[in-house]
């Protein structure tokens, strides 16, 4: 294959060490070019076509991450996703073809650091790659990954269903522009992040989000969250970027 | 679910029903004949009393005392001779007559209308019942001004002058007082057993009318609950039968979903491979290639939807529709399309977020598609949260209107190739809105189509406590 010229593509970027991806999925030809694709962009693969093979590369070698596929024969991804949450486990990136949202759920409950619905735009899996290996690294050594509720100002959050409620119970439904930007202020109240920050915070979630001003995605949440002056969840600090003024609890 | 289960309980079949109603009536109807009978006067014939008749042939003006009033007319001729059943009577009764009046026999004549009615109303009459002569009898008793004539009755005396008087009763009024009475109670019965007969009837095809409810509303949504196996024995059968059907009916549609939901699923797989595949192919490949791709993958994802809403349903919540609204408008735009969003403000409604939004992304997406921008406006009427979203297209035929939501129709197949759409779009918004008790309606605006969507509103009075 064309692996050797591609590869010197993304050898461009100064990498340190090729970072180790293993891949479990029981269909070989797919999981043959999600490594072709990733080792093409500097990552160093192994693939796996099942519970005890993976088990068996694991215990071989280290990886910082693993792409687990939830339907296979013998042990299905939700039950392995769910015995190797341990802290020093590698980060999970669940990718199946059950795409409904109480699937994602479930796999986000059961320890999983992102869910991707098959089919997806391989640069996608890359972006999600990327931004789940740099949450792991800026959130080291700030918080465990926890799955509790946000509170603020009146206000609920819970990021795994994603659902903000008011005062009085309301769901408030919010894209997923205003989500990971909501996440990224409540998981640093009181600090403030310039907009490259929250860029680069929110690009996990693969959207437009890159293009789209990050100002306008804050004024929008401001709207939903009826933040109009006084009460002033989110605060603007000029020329620096913005800070979540607002208590947060969880 | 299993109908048999529940023990059915059936009433009488319906054609017993019938008999029995129609028994009932008829015999409330006898009842009330016969009380008529036994308890109300019975009808008199008119009663003359022979002095009567004697008097008002001699000129007099008589009022009878138990009959109707007497005529007496002046003729040349004699009446023609009377047609007698029962001559000894009617013989006996102008001996009497003769008598009184004096005259010699052959000037006086008698003659009854009916046959003589003495042998069937003597036993009724008040005063004393007096037997009727006897056929041989001869002659007036000496003294008798007391004989009497009952019923319609012709007498005749030929006058000196040669002329005939004749004198008959005046003819009975219609109704007489008897007959007027028995048709008040005929009326009164009328009016006592019709409305009550009304009633037992509806009662009676009250489960025919239920039964085609609920087998119209099978026929619109096969998941609808199955008929009740109650009423007369007939429905039940009628029913039970339906039940099957629709048993058999859901399964097939639920085949067929799980089918096309079970290929849509199998081909993310295969689809994942080629996109994964498409990453060495040259740059230009990748672009025509990766449209493809996504259209395929919109079709599949529309597919699956629209199986998802057919079969589940979603978190309940009280939800924000301003919010759904802001989403669905702030992404379209975020996408290039022409979107404008007004209203006077929130609006609470009970149901699935993620499942309104599709159902705004999929009139939104419609309206940009084919009317280029879209307008969508946030009201509350009465109970319900009312979005409409406006667009300025071609729109569609009256006839459309309606078709444009069965699923896989498309209005135009030619005019959408780069869109995507498999004719999924309308069908999983109205699914939505009617699994949150609302609507979804299409209706011809000043410019364009109007999609008019309808959700009651959520109490957030009890909701929130």
């Amino acid at each position: 294959m064309v692996r050797t010229d591609t590869a010197s593509v993304a050898v461009e970027k100064p990498l340190v060490k090729a970072r180790r991806v293993l891949i479990v999925d029981d269909d070989a030809d797919l999981g043959r070019n999600i490594a072709a694709y990733l080792s093409r962009h500097g990552f160093s693969i192994e693939v796996a076509a099942d519970g005890r093979t993976m088990d068996r590369a694991l215990a071989a070698g280290s990886f910082e991450i693993i792409i687990l596929d939830v339907m296979m024969p013998g042990e299905d991804g939700l039950s392995i996703c769910r015995r190797l949450s341990a802290a020093d486990a590698p980060a999970i990136i669940i990718m199946s073809a059950k795409g409904e949202d109480i699937d994602r759920i479930v796999g986000l409950e059961l320890g999983a650091d992102d869910y991707l619905p098959k089919p997806c735009n391989p640069r996608e899996l890359l972006a999600r790659i990327r931004a789940v290996l740099r949450r792991r690294e800026l959130n080291r050594n700030q918080r465990p990954a926890s799955s509790g509720a946000y509170r603020f100002a009146g206000y609920e959050f819970e990021p795994v269903l994603s659902r903000l409620r008011n005062r009085s119970g309301m769901t408030i439904l919010l894209t997923r522009g205003e989500r990971a930007i909501l996440l990224a202020l409540l998981d640093r109240p009181g600090q403030v992040l310039s907009r490259e920050e929250l860029s680069e915070l929110t690009q996990s979630d693969y959207t437009d989000a890159l293009d789209r001003a990050i100002d306008v995605q804050i004024s929008r949440l401001r709207r939903k969250l009826g933040d109009s002056g006084e009460q002033e969840i989110i605060r603007t600090v000029r020329g620096l970027g913005y800070r979540f003024a607002a208590l947060v609890t969880r | 679910m299993d109908p048999a289960a529940d023990a059915p309980r059936f009433s009488a079949p319906i054609a017993v029903q019938i008999v029995a109603l129609l028994i009932g009536g008829l015999a409330v109807g006898q009842i009330v004949t016969l009380l008529i009978v036994l308890l109300a006067p019975p009808p008199r014939p008119p009663i003359y009393r022979m002095s009567e008749v004697a008097a008002v042939l001699d000129g007099q003006t008589v009022k009878p005392r138990d009959g109707r009033a007497l005529v007496r007319t002046l003729q040349a001729e004699p009446p023609p001779a009377p047609r007698d059943h029962q001559p000894g009577f009617a013989e006996a009764d102008r001996m009497t007559l003769v008598g009184l009046l004096g005259v010699s026999q052959d000037r006086v004549r008698l003659s009854f209308e009916r046959p003589h009615p003495h042998i069937w109303w003597s036993p009724f009459l008040g005063d004393g019942g007096r037997r009727p002569p006897p056929p041989h009898w001869a002659g007036p008793p000496p003294h008798d001004s007391g004989g009497v004539i009952f019923g319609d009755f012709k007498a005749a005396e030929q006058l000196p002058t040669g002329d005939w008087a004749v004198v008959t009763s005046a003819p009975e009024p219609f109704p007489n007082p008897w007959q007027a009475r028995v048709m008040v109670w005929c009326l009164v019965c009328l009016a006592v057993l019709g409305p009550a007969g009304y009633l037992f009837a509806r009662r009676l095809v009250a489960p025919i009318g239920a039964f085609a409810q609920a087998a119209d509303r099978l026929g619109r949504d096969p998941s609808a609950p199955l008929l009740a196996l109650t009423g007369p024995a007939e429905i039940g059968v009628a029913a039970r039968a339906f039940n099957d059907m629709q048993a058999r009916l859901k399964l097939y549609i639920e085949d067929r979903t799980s089918m096309i939901a079970a290929i849509s699923h199998d081909l993310r797989t295969p689809l994942t491979r080629i996109r994964f595949k498409m990453e060495a192919a040259p740059p230009a490949l990748q672009r025509t290639i990766g449209s493809d791709l996504d259209q395929m993958e919109a079709m599949i994802s529309a597919v699956l939807a629209f199986v998802h809403e057919a079969s589940h349903t979603g978190d309940r919540a009280i939800v924000d529709l301003l919010s759904v609204l802001e989403c669905v408008v702030d992404d379209a735009r975020d996408a290039g399309a022409d979107v404008e969003l007004t209203t006077n403000g929130a609006l609470a409604v009970d149901g699935d977020a993620l499942a309104l939004q599709r159902l705004f992304t999929n009139l939104v997406d419609n309206a940009v598609k084919y009317g280029r921008r879209a307008r969508v406006e946030l009201k509350s009427q009465c109970d319900a949260a009312v979005v409409e979203i406006a667009d300025e297209g071609p729109g569609l035929a009256a006839a459309e209107l309606e078709r444009v939501f069965e699923p896989f129709y498309r209005a135009e197949p030619s005019r959408n190739p780069e869109t995507g759409g498999i004719g999924l779009g309308l069908s999983v918004a109205r699914s939505i809105a009617r699994a949150h008790g609302g609507d979804v309606l299409l209706r011809r605006g000043l410019a364009g189509l109007t999609a008019v969507v309808r959700l009651p509103l959520a109490d957030l009075r009890t909701s929130a406590a």
